[in-house]
């Protein structure tokens, strides 16, 4: 089902591997700065994100030339907010090396993420203007939307945490992850390719709940993958239960405790995170899996997954076949299924 | 295969033919999901799964109908700033036209005045040969277009 993803995620992948390092490294060496912006591009993310920008904009019949830089810009700006995400977060371990925070300190990733969200505007900003005022109002428009609904979901999940909030439900969870995850990870991308390929000509409003039930089984699948702690997973082990994340697991697993295993973990999520141990989070997560939540998220995934399918042939039925058009409907069984 | 591997119950061989032991279970054993009766979170699979996807397309439905609600809001408070390129096309289409229509009324007054000023001249030239004081011509005084008109 997921055989369209890999040829295009590598072919795709190169072009944009390689315009991201040219760019984010093409000027004078600056002390402090010129090593930590290529660090995180350079140590082999999927690229999910700028292929799917690719492939929309091939999809819709635009020439793959054109879609790079567009593409090489969401990565660029998907690794900035990845820096400022792991400090916010407190997280150690970014794609199977230490985060870049732990690596040369926070003032300092804060800098380079802070140049990666500027430089990310770069590719966008020079290539937008040459292909009319139209075209350009409506990119920066879905750009403009992506930030500020980013910026609310990531809003959501830390204030939640930080005020202590146990009474989150399946749909505060879903609203989360509709504004931090699916807007920056596959509805702009979408949005962006789908613009360029018709020369802005197409409602981008048509791949939207598309891309949302994408996100989500994307979100749910990186919940899961967090908790069963792979090794190729490259994040922190149970990163999301020391953060105590509100994530589909922990709603459901507080929903099913009684009343002492309840009291038990309101208290676990109050400590702070450097107050949880290895012990408190395998009784978390021992109690997790006697209630069964990793199955409940599991189905919760596969029912979004049938939902995405239903809204792919409403977005993109019309389409001519082609193989980026395989590659956006195989996207959905390749995040329910992926390893990494 | 031997019998323990097969499972069939070696007592019941002996009218020749095999025979299953008989189930431990009372009714048949249901796990898949599409069955409904595999409870989730003390509800049946159907339900939630029902759930779900109703809360994520009443999320999704709400943060559409909010885009649009900003969209209007920001689109009206556009038209007072920058405005749309295309709605600029038709307000510069529409002052080409009428710098036209005006390039025109102006060209048609301009050759109006040259031919009166025409007449003029050939009227001033003509004057020296009459006497002090007469009348000038008729045709002179009356414009091009009556010139031969009866008095």
């Amino acid at each position: 089902m997921s055989r369209s993803i890999q040829p295009l995620l590598e072919a795709y992948g190169k072009l944009i591997r390689e315009y991201v390092d040219q760019y984010l490294t093409s000027q004078p060496k600056a002390p402090y700065l010129h090593d930590l912006l290529a660090d995180y591009p350079r140590r082999g993310g999927k690229l999910m994100r700028p292929c799917i920008c690719m492939a929309h904009a091939r999809a819709f019949g635009g020439r793959l030339e054109d879609a790079i830089p567009f593409a090489a810009a969401v990565e660029i700006l998907h690794n900035a907010l990845l820096i400022h995400d792991d400090i916010q977060d407190e997280s150690v371990e970014r794609r199977g090396l230490p985060t870049l925070h732990a690596l040369h300190g926070v003032p300092l990733a804060i800098n380079a993420g802070d140049a990666m969200l500027l430089m990310a505007f770069g590719p966008l900003l020079d290539n937008v203007g040459r292909r009319g005022g139209a075209l350009a109002r409506r990119i920066l428009e879905v750009t403009r939307r992506m930030a500020r609904e980013t910026a609310e979901g990531q809003a959501l999940d830390i204030g939640w945490r930080q005020d202590n909030r146990h009474d989150i439900t399946t749909a505060d969870y879903l609203t989360m992850v509709l504004k931090k995850t699916a807007w920056m990870a596959t509805i702009w991308p979408a949005q962006v390719g789908m613009l360029l390929g018709t020369h802005g000509l197409v409602d981008p409003e048509a791949v939207v709940r598309f891309g949302f039930f994408l996100g989500a089984i994307f979100q749910i699948q990186d919940d899961l993958l967090n908790f069963s702690s792979e090794a190729a997973y490259g994040k922190e082990p149970r990163g999301d239960l020391f953060e105590a994340k509100r994530t589909l697991l922990l709603i459901h697993v507080r929903s099913q405790c009684n009343h002492h295993q309840r009291r038990q973990l309101d208290h676990f999520m109050c400590l702070r995170r450097q107050e949880r141990t290895a012990d408190s989070v395998a009784w978390l997560a021992d109690l997790m899996v006697s209630k069964g939540s990793p199955d409940y998220a599991r189905m919760v995934a596969e029912s979004l997954a049938g939902a995405a399918r239903h809204e792919f042939i409403r977005a993109y039925g019309h389409l001519p076949d082609s193989q980026d058009k395989d590659f956006i409907e195989d996207l959905v069984p390749w995040v329910f299924n992926r390893t990494t | 295969m031997s019998e323990n591997q097969t499972g069939m119950n070696p007592e019941a061989a002996q009218d020749g033919r095999w025979h299953r032991p008989p189930p431990e279970r009372e009714k048949p054993l249901r796990s898949a999901w599409s069955d409904g009766v595999m409870p989730m979170g003390g509800r049946p699979i159907t339900e939630t799964v029902e759930d779900t996807i109703r809360t994520a397309y009443r999320v999704i439905g709400e943060n559409i109908r909010q885009g649009h609600d900003a969209a209007e809001r920001f689109g009206w408070e556009n038209t007072r700033g920058a405005t749309d390129p295309s709605r600029d096309l038709g307000t510069l289409a529409s002052r080409m036209i009428q710098l036209g229509r005006e390039m025109a009324t102006t060209y048609f007054d301009a050759m109006d005045l040259l031919l009166q000023e025409a007449d003029q001249r050939r009227g001033d030239r003509e004057r020296p040969r009459g006497q002090a004081g007469e009348p000038p011509p008729p045709d002179t005084q009356r414009g091009r277009d009556d010139a031969d008109e009866p008095h």
